[in-house]
């Protein structure tokens, strides 16, 4: 039974379209991401959702119930914000405590909900300082445990994590996650980092222009994405216009690349993973797919070599490759190799 | 340690509202100031100009009479209502202009600011022809017979709390819009989010993160009040009088030098010290806004 549903969502500023007919459902207990890159629409429908904006038209329902004039002080919905709008008068225990205050609930039991909060976060120490006193880090935990100790319905998160450095990410990525599911609590997780996206959903709705482009399980979005926008947001790096001559696709330029498309297929365009292609295999007899290619450009980038390779043509790709694999085979710029990959890493992608 | 770095620079930033007006009030004052104080303790003799002594007769006279100290008890109660009054109208507008996104912004800044660029004078005439027994108001009562005949408008103390409120409100407003934009808009929607009414919001968020501007523009606005001139002379007459028309007509029409010195003297003492009075009794009020700063992280 879905906990959150978007029906024909529609939001315009002035005459621009920000969110076109948006449709989406949510189960219950399950965590979503919006990605999408900057001025895609993420924060306009999260906001939508929690409250603060009204649809031009369709409807939003949270539990079965249409909320969709309902204002934010009046839904179900928490909202973590990405700068954490932790109040700079109020202590961390105030802080946490607000919900609880404005929802009336008597002072032994705010205490204690709100120390089983902080301790949720590892904070229970720090009830009595204030926002300014405690790091980036703990603010974002404050501000989690501030949201969740109302026991929302729903859990609405705007790129929460962007301010921190990457390794604290990485841990509060994690720590959200799990807090997440031991609650069991129905998310909505903004962001613009595809990593972030995969790691962290159960679910990801790719947007682009107010529109959805792909809605799937982080490891079908990953694998198969279905257009050239969500290819490239999830890292391909590798494109080829042209078209479909039975299972074989021939770039513009004349390349010829096989795939293992069954049927007749129209698509006009191909993605191909950098790390999906290999260089100077010693098998390359084995592959169905290798060129001859001149290499342009090594770059260094610690596991991984990364090289810019030219075709005859004057296409160029770029390729990945593992550092112990570029130390025993060594070539330099200039020199030709032979990049090869299987028909099954070729992504057909509509544009 | 860091609490008191914050209150540093909370008071720094009232510091850097007033401090500007404050320096060129010193300076301005600080001359007449010292010869002001000499002067006091002179000795009147009529005719002349002054005789030189060391005498606490002005003082005296001014405590002791019951007239003069109602003129320096009808100052403070006419300043101490218009900054009131321009807290209570200020506020709302200075919290709209910190919060729209309206393209009108810039124009109605333009707007509060114009009557500054009007002089007091021509302000006040304004006034009579609004409040006199010929004036408008006058005029619209008899027409629709609410009253028989005019009322006392003009030379009432309402007429002059209202005439120097509208002196005093454009720096109330731009005291105030500085410091209700530096606070975060997502601080408000997150305690709406979390279930506050937006009156909630006002009283819990905006007006103590707000302080320090309520401070510095009340502070300010009460000085500029107390010491009014123009306003009082034109709008008050001689039945509201106020502290600067009353010490000046000392000077000038009674050549009253030492008790005109003296009253300037206690009008300065006055206003330093219901200024400081009124500092402490905010910094008690808010003793946990104070320690947590008005920080807006973000
Ligand atoms: N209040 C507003 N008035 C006018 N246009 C707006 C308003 N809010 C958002 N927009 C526009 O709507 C579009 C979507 O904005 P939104 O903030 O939802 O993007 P986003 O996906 O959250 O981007 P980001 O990653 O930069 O936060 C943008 O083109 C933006 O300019
Ligand atoms: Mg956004």
């Amino acid at each position: 039974m879905a906990e959150v549903v978007l029906n024909h969502v529609i939001k315009r500023f002035g005459n621009s379209l920000a969110i076109n007919d948006l449709n989406l459902s949510i189960d219950k207990g399950e965590l979503v991401s919006f990605l999408g890159p900057s001025g895609c629409g993420k924060t306009t429908t999260l906001r939508m959702i929690a409250g603060f904006l009204e649809p031009d038209e369709g409807d939003i329902l949270i539990h079965e119930e249409n909320v969709t004039r309902i204002p934010a002080n009046k839904r179900d919905t928490a909202l973590v914000f990405q700068n954490y709008a932790l109040f700079p008068h109020m202590t961390i225990f105030e802080n946490v405590a607000f919900g609880l205050k404005m929802r009336k609930v008597s002072k032994e039991e705010t205490r204690s909900r709100v120390l089983e909060a902080l301790s949720m976060v590892q904070l229970e120490k720090f009830g009595d300082r204030y926002p300014r006193q405690i790091s980036g880090g703990q603010q974002q935990r404050v501000a989690l445990a501030r949201a969740l100790v109302v026991n929302p319905r729903l859990l609405l998160l705007d790129e929460p994590l962007s301010n921190l450095d990457a390794k604290l990410r990485q841990e509060m990525r994690s720590e959200i996650r799990q807090l997440q599911q031991r609650l069991g609590i129905t998310s909505i997780f903004v962001t613009h980092d595809q990593e972030e996206a995969l790691v962290l959903s159960d679910r990801i709705v790719v947007l682009e222009q107010g529109e959805i482009r792909q809605i799937g399980r982080p490891q079908e979005v990953y694998d198969s994405p279905q257009s050239h926008f969500v290819a490239d947001f999830v890292g391909v790096r590798n494109f080829f216009n042209g078209h479909f001559e039975s299972h074989a696709f021939i770039t513009n330029n004349g390349i010829k690349i096989f795939t293992d498309m069954k049927q007749k297929s129209d698509f006009k365009k191909i993605g191909i993973r950098s790390n999906m292609i290999v260089v100077n295999p010693n098998n390359k007899e084995m592959y169905i797919n290798t060129f001859k290619v001149k290499v342009e450009l090594i770059t260094y980038k610690g596991t991984i070599i990364e090289l810019l390779v030219l075709f005859p043509t004057g296409d160029s790709i770029v390729v990945e490759m593992p550092s112990e694999q570029f130390k025993q085979n060594t070539f330099s710029k200039g020199d030709q190799i032979d990049i090869c990959w299987r028909p099954d890493s070729v992504l057909p992608l509509s544009s | 340690m860091k609490i008191k770095k914050q209150q540093n620079t909370q008071a720094y930033q009232v510091g850097s509202l007033i401090g500007p007006t404050t320096l060129l009030v010193t300076v301005m004052f600080l001359i007449p100031l010292l010869n002001f104080l000499r002067n006091s303790f002179n000795v009147f003799v009529p005719g002349q100009f002054m005789q030189t002594a060391w005498t606490l007769e002005n003082y005296h006279k001014f405590l002791t009479d019951p007239y003069y100290l109602s003129i320096l008890g009808r100052s403070f109660y006419i300043a101490f209502s218009a900054t009131l009054l321009a807290l209570v109208m200020g506020f709302p507008i200075a919290y709209f202009l910190a919060r729209t996104k309206s393209k009108w912004k810039s124009i109605i800044i333009m707007l509060i600011v114009f009557p500054l660029l009007v002089g007091n004078i021509i302000r006040d005439v304004g006034w009579i022809s609004l409040f006199s027994g010929t004036g408008l108001i006058n005029r619209f009562l008899l027409d629709i017979g609410v009253v028989q005949e005019p009322i006392q408008l003009l030379q009432t103390p309402m007429a002059v709390i209202i005439a120097i409120t509208n002196v005093v409100l454009p720096y109330m407003i731009l005291t105030l819009h500085s410091v209700l934009e530096r606070i975060d808009p997502a601080l408000e929607e997150a305690a709406y989010d979390l279930g506050a009414s937006r009156w909630t919001v006002m009283k819990s968020i905006i007006i103590p993160l707000g302080i320090p501007g309520i401070m510095a523009g009340t502070l300010f606005v009460f000085v500029l009040s107390i010491n009014a001139y123009t306003t009082p002379l034109v709008i008050g007459g001689s039945k509201v009088q106020m502290m600067a028309p009353a010490l000046y007509s000392q000077i000038s029409e009674v050549s009253n030098w030492p008790l005109g010195a003296a009253m300037a003297v206690i009008l300065i003492v006055f206003t330093l010290l219901s200024s400081t009075i009124y500092l402490r009794i905010i910094e008690r009020m808010s003793m946990n806004v104070r320690a947590a700063g008005t920080e807006v992280k973000g």
